[in-house]
């Protein structure tokens, strides 16, 4: 059924006082954002003479039981995304879940989650908004095409002929921002949030290189004539046709290069290690933001936890014995809010999946629970013991 | 209407412009009733209702001059009604008290829970998915979350490592979370709102 029509029927529920409590929910967030002022405003009110009839906005008649039904298919949809993202089921027939018990958090607001947003800067200094762009052809370098495919996603394709013009595009994510890019020799890249990729629109040359700063996942399209290298803060990762993912955030004190497939070498000044699929290497980020026990020449290299390091990109965070340092920096870039800590802060680890695409007040009341509390005020987040 | 009427109207509206005070009395006695039953219908609380009236009563009052282009008094002020209480609701939105006094009226609604076609429609959902779950999966994940079982619990019952659990949680999460997608379409988008409601009751998740 088109939004429209359903948008309609919940308007009309609200004033004829049928809704359930969800739908109020939903009428007002919907009210908030502007998606039903055309048609409160397209209730019929025209002119006309005085009647003795009651002022009632004409409104059509409540609707036949088949279209309640696909309305109510949100409420099914709400009830899994809880399933899946904060750990709750509902089985029994007619059972109401449980009341969670009383938490002391203080929310004043809510935050959304990310979502596809990324800003792309072209060669000759245009910039472009990949959030609000329509999908198709967005411009033109030399003779690559750059194409929005999908919401989320963008394209580059070289026209006929072999390429004339080089030129550096970047694309960058903002906090709360993801963007997954192809480039121009087919090689998928997959951003997460405030990072960026720097990257010619064209691969000409002996080799392949990119730039990165932040986190993003890599699927190098093979081509053993040019192999394809990433510089990231001082290192550089030499591949041949191999997924791995890296995460350079610089607060997080370490670069951590984790592969999936093929091989990859590692390249810091003198010193070059080769991974494994499967394996993880740890280098510092040199000067004050190390990680404690990490060492700035050379890498440190051991098994990895799949999973978690690609959570990501499937979705979720991902925790595994994670202190809350850890957990609040990821929550800080995914939802752009500023962390800030009230007494000592605890020393207790948090693990488990949580989904990505909830509100942040509902992530962090999957987090709180006994082991700490929250204020969140516009984009302050203030953790408390 | 008889040509008394809208004579009276017309003449009515000529006087509140010139600022006569018997005809704003005449106004209010003649209308007020219909003015504060649109309120309601917009904002269902009889307070706030109330005070949207009144608001609008004494802008009229003191703005006057804008009735002069206004043809039809009746069906103007229940225009201007509609539009002031969609305001209201819009500021009451961003508030959680009065968006929740405002919510009260529909309190004893059916919702989610009280709703047969929905949980029948929920339980076939996921008891579809769970059958595409192998059964190693399916298994843990129902110890998971259907007993809410840690996973180290989860872990020493069925005598695996920790790791496995999760392993197997994050594939069977993925399944959910696409098949949801597959059948829910857009409407997965429109219903993340719902779960602002929904948070409230769930149960606390019990992974550490």
């Amino acid at each position: 059924m088109k939004k429209e029509e359903l948008h309609r029927q919940l308007i009309d529920r609200y004033l004829d006082g049928t809704a359930s409590p969800e739908e109020v929910e939903v009428f007002f967030h919907l009210l908030n954002r502007g998606e039903l002022d055309d048609q409160l405003e397209d209730a019929p009110m025209e002119e006309v003479p005085p009647e003795p009839a009651p002022m009632e906005a004409v409104s059509p008649e409540p609707a036949p039981v088949r279209r309640i039904a696909a309305w109510k298919k949100y409420s099914v949809a709400a009830a899994v995304i809880l399933l899946v993202g904060a750990g709750v089921f509902f089985l029994q027939q007619g059972r109401k879940a449980p009341v969670s018990a009383p938490i002391a958090n203080v929310f004043k607001n809510d935050v959304a989650p990310g979502g596809n947003k990324a800003m792309l800067t072209l060669g000759d200094g245009r910039q472009i908004v990949l959030d609000s762009a329509e999908k198709g052809n967005l411009a033109s370098q030399g003779k690559t095409n750059i194409v929005k495919t999908d919401a989320g996603k963008l394209a580059y394709s070289a026209t006929t002929g072999a390429p004339t013009t080089v030129l550096y595009n970047t694309l960058s994510t903002p906090a709360g921002g993801q963007y997954q890019v192809t480039l121009a020799d087919g090689t998928k890249v997959w951003l997460n949030a405030l990072s960026k990729l720097q990257f010619p629109n064209a691969f000409t040359g002996k080799d392949r290189t990119v730039d990165l700063t932040g986190e993003a996942y890599f699927e190098i399209a093979k081509d053993k004539s040019r192999p394809f290298m990433v510089r990231v803060n001082g290192m550089q990762v030499q591949v041949l046709g191999t997924n791995f993912n890296i995460n350079a955030y610089t607060d997080e004190g370490e670069i951590r290069t984790t592969l999936l497939e093929g091989a990859v070498r590692l390249v810091k000044g003198e010193i070059s290690a080769p991974l494994k699929p499967g394996q993880q290497a740890a280098t510092g980020v040199g000067g004050a933001g190390n990680a404690p026990g990490i060492a700035v020449s050379g890498f440190s290299i051991h098994n990895a936890d799949i999973d978690q390091v690609m959570a990501w990109k499937n979705g979720f965070f991902s925790w595994d014995a994670a202190d809350v340092h850890t957990v609040m920096r990821q929550i800080s870039r995914w939802y752009g809010v500023e962390i800030r800590y009230e007494g000592t802060p605890t020393k207790a680890l948090f693990g488990g999946e949580i989904g990505r695409d909830l509100t942040l007040t509902q992530v962090l009341t999957g987090l709180g629970k006994s082991k700490v509390h929250f204020q969140l005020d516009g984009k302050i987040l203030t953790v408390l013991p | 209407m008889t040509e008394q009427q809208k004579y009276n109207e017309k003449q009515l509206l000529r006087d509140l412009v010139a600022g006569d005070e018997e005809a704003y009395k005449n106004m209010y006695e003649l209308y007020g009733d219909a003015v504060f039953k649109m309120a309601v219908r917009y904002v269902k609380s009889e307070e706030l209702a109330k005070d949207v009236s009144q608001d609008i009563f004494i802008k009229i009052w003191e703005k006057r001059e804008m009735l002069a282009g206004v043809e039809y008094l009746r069906a103007w002020l229940l225009r201007v009604t509609r539009n002031e209480s969609i305001n209201v609701l819009r500021a009451a939105g961003k508030s959680d008290i009065a968006k929740g006094e405002i919510a009260r009226h529909f309190q004893d609604n059916p919702g989610f829970f009280e709703d047969e076609t929905l949980q029948r429609d929920y339980r076939l959902f996921i008891r579809r998915t769970l059958d595409s779950l192998s059964p190693r999966s399916r298994e843990i994940f129902l110890l998971c979350r259907e007993q809410g079982k840690t996973y180290d619990e989860v872990a020493a019952a069925l005598g695996i490592s920790r790791n496995v659990v999760r392993k197997h949680m994050v594939a069977s999460l993925k399944k959910f979370r696409d098949a949801a997608e597959d059948e829910l379409g857009t409407s997965l988008s429109l219903a993340l709102p719902l779960l602002a409601l929904l948070q409230e009751i769930a149960a606390l998740s019990r992974h550490k």
